[in-house]
This record gives C-alpha cells, structure tokens and sequence, in this order.
C-alpha cells in the first residue's frame, strides 16, 4: 500500500519537477506584502470586522467539533484527573491516618490532661507537693498482692510509706523504693489498711480492699465506732498524718454505696466505691514533704509546677 | 476548482480540528500544528502557487478564528514560507516527509515566533521559546508519521489529471 504510494508520489513529483514547481515570485510577494500589511493594520482595528465575521461562521463549527470530540479530548483530562485522584486518595488516606491517630490519641491525652490538672489541684488541696509518676506495670494477681509499678523512684525524692494519689483520689501507698521505681501497694490490696474518715460524720474507721480490681474494685469500711452506721452517699477520707503513719490526710477515697451488717461479728461495714478506677491508672502523684529535692518537675503545694 | 474548494473545505477543517480536538491534547500547552503539517502536505503533493495560496489562507485563518488574539497576519506569513520550503523538497519516502514535516514545523513555529518579537509582542525566555518550538517540532513529526503519507496521498489525488 505504502509502496504504491510512492511510486505515485514520486511519479507525481517527477511530473511536478517538469512542471514549474516553486510558485511565481510575484504572488508570494504579494502574498507576503498581504501578510504584513494585515499585521500592520490589526492594531488598527480594521481587521476586527473581519475577525469578528469569521469567528461567526467558525464558532459554532467549533463547538460543534468539539462536542462531537469529547470523547477524544476528554482522555487526556481524564487520565490527567485520574493520576490526579490517585495522588489525591494517597495524599487523603495518609491525612486521614494521621488524622485518626490524633483522633485515637485525642480521648487519651484528654484524659491526661485532666489528670495533669487534678494532680496540680489535688497537691494544691493536700498541701503536700506531688512527684508526678506513671504506673508502668500491674503486679501479677497471682502474688496475691495488687501492687503497681511507677516510674519515680529515691532520684525524685521518693520514700516507703508515702501516700499515692491519682487526680480522683487515693492510689494507695508506697511499699518499696528503687532508684529510678517504687512499687505501690493499692488500696484494693487485701493486706492494705487505710486510716478513713467520714466527712460527714467525723467517725474514723478502717478502710480495706478486697484484692479484687474488678468493677475498678471496691473497697470495705469498718467503722470503729460500731453504733455509728454509715450512711450510703458519705465521702470517706483518708486520716492520719503521713509521719507517723503512711497516710496523710485528707485524701477522698471514695463514697459509701450500701451498708450491711455482719452476721458473724456484729460488725457493720460499708461498701465504699472508690473514686480511682484501680484498674485503669496511669498518671499518679506521690506526695512528699514541701522542700524534698527532686530531679524532675512537681506539681507543687502552691499550685504551681516546677522544681 | 473542485480541487481549490476542496482545498479550502479542507484548510478550514484543519483549523477547526486544531483548536477543538488537538489543543486538549497538548503537552504543556504545545500542541500538534495540523494546519502546519496540512500546509506541508499540500506543498508535498502539489507545490508551487496552490501550497503558497492555501498557506496563507489557511494562516490567515489560524489567525482570525478565535480563540486567536495575535496579529493578523503572522500565521499567515510562517505559513507562506513553509509553503514554500515544502514546495522546494521532493518527497521520497515517509522519512523523508517526515524530516519535511519537522523542518517546516521547526522554520515555521520559529517564524512566527520572531515576528511576534519584532512587532514587540511579550514573549517567555528564549529557553523556554526553543523548548516550545522543539516539543511542537516532536508532535509535528509524531503525528506527520502516522499521517501524511495518507495525506499526501489524498492531495495527489485530488490533482486534476494533467494531459
């Protein structure tokens, strides 16, 4: 096909080379003088007649083309677009996975944040200044012990003995020391005893844990006035003066939810619902004497932080 | 006259391709000049006063169909001389009207570029002209092998038979 095309061709070049194939030079002079005199006068303007009268008859046969072409011309656009969109989607879904890990982050340090600021008024309202620790391991129910692991130890002034508090209330107390941990007995411990106080009241009386962090773990009030009987809704404090013995006071432990009286001894004790969920810590504070040297910084008893 | 009307009807197709189904192909804005290579297979398979006529009717109209806003004229007059230069070589092979394609659409472009400088027109870098006149060059000599053989072929034809 190709090569039958030319042979015609070159035989129709042959003819053309017999016949005069460049054009006269008197009309590409004229053509060329034609050129030039329409670039001088289209900034006159005269040419706009002109323009405007071919544009007439050429815009609607353009429309119409390219109507007919879109087809054809839309391709590029929409591989163009879809390279675009692939970019688009890789771009989003790597936002949208930043963005839902703030997201998941977000109830987190929500909840930090609250915790920060409950530790900054709880050393406010205890006067003590507060070493700021995270719990960084539960102690295995298998000890028969629920002890917590956090991460202060002697090198931010920590002793055994000291009182542990969360930003809702109280953790419990420190048992041993490292320098860089200190192991804290719970509240919910059954071997853990805790001088109480109603609010309401005033009566003293023993606070115990059951061993159980279930339910956030719930804890038994034992009144040492066995007349008095506590009523569902008192505030129970923690008693004592952190010298002496291992609690300071005045740290809320939790409300008395019912009250029941033993069988076995005549007892009345109450269930108290704790205000810490034992189960779920992790930003706690330790209190220590106002001017105990420490490394890091403390949520102080003026209510400030800093060293 | 059959043969010019063709012409003509052909010419304005052209244009009207060129500026509705070729520009949204282009490249960075370069697209294939098929009036450009139109012109070229007239002066292929023709030559002489046809190739120069319909170059510049054919630029002429290129210049005033919108969405054109340049002078009037300077298409006409790229157009005239690459009538001319395609009238002067003799095709061959489709190498060849290739090579053809690409040097009248380098010349041409060009052209019109350099009028555009003389009439004082605002034109980008002289980097950035050359990379625009080259990669219209490449369309040119793309689409001139996929086409004017056929072209070429269709204007033979449309010669009037000369005893």
């Amino acid at each position: 096909m190709l090569q039958r095309t030319h042979i015609r061709l070159s035989r129709r070049s042959r003819l053309e080379m017999s016949s005069n194939r460049m054009p006269p030079k008197g009309i590409v002079a004229a053509l060329v003088f034609a050129s030039a005199s329409l670039m001088a006068l289209s900034s006159t303007g005269a040419i706009d007649p002109l323009r405007s009268a071919t544009a007439d008859f050429f815009g609607p046969a353009e429309s119409t083309v390219s109507a007919m072409a879109r087809p054809i011309t839309a391709l590029p656009r929409y591989l163009k677009s879809k390279s675009q969109l692939e970019n688009q989607v890789a771009s989003l879904s790597a936002q949208n996975t930043n963005l839902q890990a703030q997201v998941n982050r977000g109830g987190y340090d929500r909840n930090r944040l609250n915790e920060y600021v409950g530790l900054s008024s709880m050393a406010a309202n205890l006067g003590y200044n507060l070493v700021p620790a995270h719990v960084i391991a539960y102690g295995p129910a298998q000890s028969f012990t629920r002890t917590v692991t956090i991460d202060a130890g002697t090198d931010s002034g920590i002793k055994p003995g000291e009182t542990v508090v969360a930003a809702q209330g109280l953790v419990g107390r420190v048992v041993s020391v490292t320098a860089g941990t200190a192991t804290v007995l719970l509240a919910a411990d059954s071997d853990s005893y805790v001088g109480a106080r109603l609010s309401d009241s005033m009566k003293l009386g023993f606070v115990r844990g059951n061993g159980s962090l279930s339910g956030g773990g719930t804890l038994n009030l034992q009144l040492l006035d066995q007349s008095a009987v506590p009523r569902a809704g008192d505030i129970v404090m923690t008693w004592g003066d952190g010298r002496s013995g291992p609690y300071i006071s005045g740290v809320p432990i939790g409300t008395v939810a019912n009250v029941y009286a033993s069988l076995t001894n005549s007892l009345r004790s109450a269930v108290v619902v704790p205000y810490v969920d034992f189960s779920a810590l992790d930003e706690v504070g330790v209190a220590v004497p106002v001017g105990t040297p420490t490394v890091g910084d403390i949520f102080r008893a003026d209510g400030k932080v800093g060293r | 006259m059959k043969s010019t009307l063709a012409y003509i009807v052909l010419c304005a197709a052209a244009v009207v391709l060129q500026v509705s189904v070729f520009s949204p192909w282009a490249w960075n804005g370069i697209a294939a000049d098929l009036v450009l290579l139109m012109v070229v297979a007239i002066g292929l398979a023709r030559g002489g006063t046809y190739a120069v006529v319909c170059g510049f009717g054919a630029g002429l109209l290129l210049d005033l169909v919108p969405p054109s806003t340049d002078e009037t004229g300077r298409w006409a007059m790229a157009m005239i001389v690459v009538a001319l230069l395609a009238s002067a070589i003799q095709p061959t092979s489709r190498r060849s009207m290739v090579a053809t394609a690409a040097v009248c659409s380098f010349v041409g472009t060009s052209l019109y570029a350099l009028i555009g400088v003389v009439l004082g027109d605002h034109l980008p870098s002289f980097g950035s002209m050359l990379g625009a006149i080259l990669l219209g060059v490449l369309w040119d000599s793309a689409v001139a092998a996929l086409l004017m053989p056929r072209i070429v072929r269709l204007f033979t034809r449309l010669q009037p038979h000369r005893v």
